[in-house]
């Protein structure tokens, strides 16, 4: 043992004090850097041989994140993407339901049989029939209209679907890019952190558009596992497409070695293509189905009791309405027979065809089905069945609405969690500032220290 | 735990920004007066007020109706107690044509005057309302008697339903007050005054008294169930205006703000405000201040 040896101590405590005081600035320096994981100085003895003594030795850098609480916070953010786009897509398909102004469906449905029982109050003036057939005329337009809004924000959500994909394939192609330049780094001996956190950044607003888990093969090689199928593995990314299917619904596929792609829509359940596809193919389907419901057995319900009457010329057997055969679509075919568009006198107001023009009983029929219970609709009126509807389409939306301020919460814990874990406090480093400054003072010390007794040394042995 | 920077400035942004986003729905909802915006915002008080909103429809439309038929029954009425008065003038002149003394002329006189009751007849009995002739019953475009007194209507009142499931005739015919099927055909029974009067036969004249007073009277009993049916209407319409308010009530219970409880809410949620905030500057103080 010598003195040179506390001299070389000093040095690499210096160097390594040093090496501290840069991570602590590193990690001061991005406390606000999203995606930032704080770093720790990992230091360690240096072993001089067959010493007893030895030096400290910089081993690296650490990257303190939790791997459990990181994929925790992926699948989290990807149920809270998920429920938030459903939210905000509902939120567009209840504005078609919301008329609390009177101008909506029901404003319409109610103004119909308003005219019906005018009708019956005169049945035989001709303002009072062309008045029913306009509103008519308004009741099929809107219904129809409803019905092709729906259509027409599938068809939206299609394109938003395929601008989604798109996005998700270029951070596919991102994340293993990184996932190579990772492994370069890596074989040429480096540290690669700053890749890592950019890495994980993607990771996660990858998470936000597709389900994704992601894990660590045997050969430390990150993979990332979409919703059945493996995404990106090392630095090869497999891309997703989507197109629509033979009954119109939409198709999320795989890319695969063959070319024709698997189709892997039955197992999205999170991110915002899940809540894409559950909008567009659950969510607006049934309101679109319940719309037609309520359109066709209404519609019917006119139509046969407006046939049984007789209009003023004697006729009798005219539909009000021209309705498809069945509920399936009759929304959005609802329209004005042809019997009796621009024909105001052809609007059966009598019961009986000899009893005309004065008999309005049949117009009062007419205008009483506006509270008949249909056992179609769930032995509702009209009206009620359009406010359960109306009330059915605000329980969807509310209940996105809950389910989103749940995860939303169990995201933010996750968020505490992995900030507590990973985030940069400055108090901590503050008082790690202090403590390799302390360190670096008194490592500089025992220098002075060797320095001096070298110096005695020397002064009084080489005399 | 650890805390750290980002959790406190986390933390703080997530208090602050829920009770702002409580304060902008309440100020919403106090400056619109509704307390439902969308059907999301409460699912099943927004049914409610759909299914209120087609009741309220409902209500207003029997209205409308009763508005609609009330002005043809006061008008049939009127006419009938015009009518009524035609025969009592008729029971008048059959009175003075009956009396012995009286010369012939005296009675061709009458006779015109009986001729022209009969026109007056005619005439009051054809009155035209909103949807036509006033008493031809559904046949609303024929008139009700033609010049030669014959009945050309039918004898069915018009229905309309004038509360839920409550369907009743609105209108009074010819057939009733004027012709044989009522009991008394009021035009054939002047028509043999006028004979009478003609031939100059008082006997025959005085014979007539009793058909005409069974005429007047049925023509008058008409005109009491017209005043009949327009009470009907009334007391139907007051009904509704009373369902009318009822609904609207519920509809300010289900659908409105109230006023007192979201003010105290809104004056309690500024105090908090005011609180968190007061914590929030504690907490955001740096660390840089401890060294």
């Amino acid at each position: 043992m010598g003195i040179t040896d506390i001299l070389n101590t000093a040095r690499d405590a210096m160097a390594a004090q040093t090496f501290g005081l840069t991570v602590t600035g590193q990690n001061v320096a991005n406390v606000n850097t999203p995606g930032y994981v704080r770093r720790q100085a990992l230091l360690e003895t240096r072993d001089m041989g067959d010493k007893a003594y030895g030096s400290v030795h910089v081993a690296g850098l650490q990257r303190v994140a939790d791997r459990f609480v990181e994929q925790r916070h992926l699948a989290l953010t990807g149920a809270s993407a998920e429920a938030s786009t459903r939210d905000q897509l509902l939120a567009q398909t209840e504005a078609l339901f919301n008329d609390f102004e009177g101008t909506g469906l029901s404003g319409s449905l109610n103004a119909l049989f308003s005219s019906f029982s005018a009708l019956s109050a005169s049945p035989s003036d001709l303002t009072t029939r062309s008045t029913l057939l306009g509103r008519a005329q308004t009741f099929a337009d809107q219904v129809r209209s409803s019905s092709d809004q729906m259509q027409n924000f599938r068809t939206d959500l299609f394109s938003q679907a395929r601008e989604l994909t798109g996005q998700i394939n270029s951070k596919l192609d991102t994340v293993a890019q990184l996932s190579g330049r990772i492994n370069q780094a890596r074989a040429a001996g480096e540290e690669p952190a700053d890749l890592e956190d950019k890495r994980d950044a993607e990771l996660l607003e990858l998470s936000q558009m597709v389900e994704i888990h992601t894990y660590t093969d045997g050969n430390g090689q990150l993979v990332v596992q979409g919703p059945g199928m493996t995404l990106v593995q090392s630095d090869q990314a497999r891309h997703l497409s989507v197109d629509i299917d033979t009954d119109g619904s939409l198709r999320v596929l795989a890319e695969t070695a063959g070319g024709n792609g698997s189709d892997i829509t039955k197992f999205l359940s999170a991110g915002q293509l899940s809540g894409i596809l559950t909008v567009r193919d659950h969510d607006v389907v049934e309101m679109q189905s319940e719309l037609d419901t309520f359109a066709f057995h209404v519609a019917s319900q006119i139509n046969s009791a407006h046939a049984a009457g007789f209009g003023l010329d004697g006729g009798s057997g005219r539909n009000l309405f021209a309705l498809s055969a069945s509920a399936d679509g009759a929304a959005g075919s609802l329209a004005l027979s042809a019997d009796v568009a621009d024909q105001p006198e052809r609007l059966a107001a009598s019961s009986s065809a000899s009893q005309l023009p004065g008999n309005g009983s049949q117009a009062t029929l007419l205008a009483q089905l506006g509270s008949t219970p249909i056992a179609a609709l769930g032995g509702l009126d009209p009206g009620q069945a359009y406010a359960r509807l109306v009330g059915r389409v605000g329980q969807r939306k509310s209940d996105a609405a809950a389910q989103l301020s749940t995860r939303e919460a169990m995201t933010a814990q996750v968020e505490v969690q992995r900030q507590s874990i990973s985030g940069v406090s400055l108090d901590e480093e503050m008082v790690a500032l202090s403590k390799y400054q302390r360190a670096f003072e008194a490592a500089s010390r025992v220098f002075t220290t060797a320095d001096q007794l070298l110096e005695d040394l020397i002064n009084t042995l080489g005399r | 735990m650890r805390i750290t920077d980002n959790m406190r400035f986390a933390s703080v942004q997530r208090s602050l920004s829920s009770l702002r986003s409580r304060q902008a729905e309440l100020t919403d909802q106090i400056s619109s007066g509704s307390r439902i915006g969308a059907p999301s915002d409460d699912p099943i008080a927004a049914a409610g007020l759909a299914r209120l909103s087609a009741q309220a429809a409902r209500t207003a439309d029997y209205r409308a109706t009763i508005s609609t038929v009330r002005s043809d029954i006061s008008l049939s009425e009127g006419n009938l107690a015009e009518a009524s008065s035609l025969m009592v003038r008729a029971h008048e002149l059959a009175l003075q044509g009956a009396n012995g003394t009286l010369s012939t002329a005296d009675r061709q006189m009458l006779a015109g005057e009986v001729a022209a009751l009969q026109e007056q007849l005619v005439s009051t009995a054809n009155a035209r309302g909103s949807r036509g002739f006033l008493f031809s019953g559904n046949l609303t475009d024929t008139a009700a008697l033609s010049s030669g007194g014959v009945y050309q209507g039918d004898d069915q009142a018009q229905q309309v339903e004038l509360a839920p499931g409550v369907v009743a005739g609105v209108t009074v015919t010819g057939a009733e007050a004027f012709t044989a099927a009522g009991g008394t055909d009021a035009f054939a029974t002047l028509t043999a005054l006028r004979q009478a009067l003609e031939s100059d036969d008082a006997a025959q004249v005085a014979a007539t008294l009793g058909s005409i007073e069974s005429s007047r009277s049925q023509i008058v009993r008409v005109q009491a169930k017209a005043g009949l049916i327009m009470n009907r209407l009334d007391s139907a319409d007051e009904a509704l205006a009373v369902t009318g308010l009822e609904l609207e009530r519920r509809r300010s219970v289900l659908g409105d703000v109230d006023p007192f409880s979201a003010l105290s809410e809104l004056s309690q949620l500024s105090t908090t405000l005011e609180q968190a905030i007061a914590v929030a500057r504690n907490t955001l103080l740096g660390s840089g201040n401890l060294f």
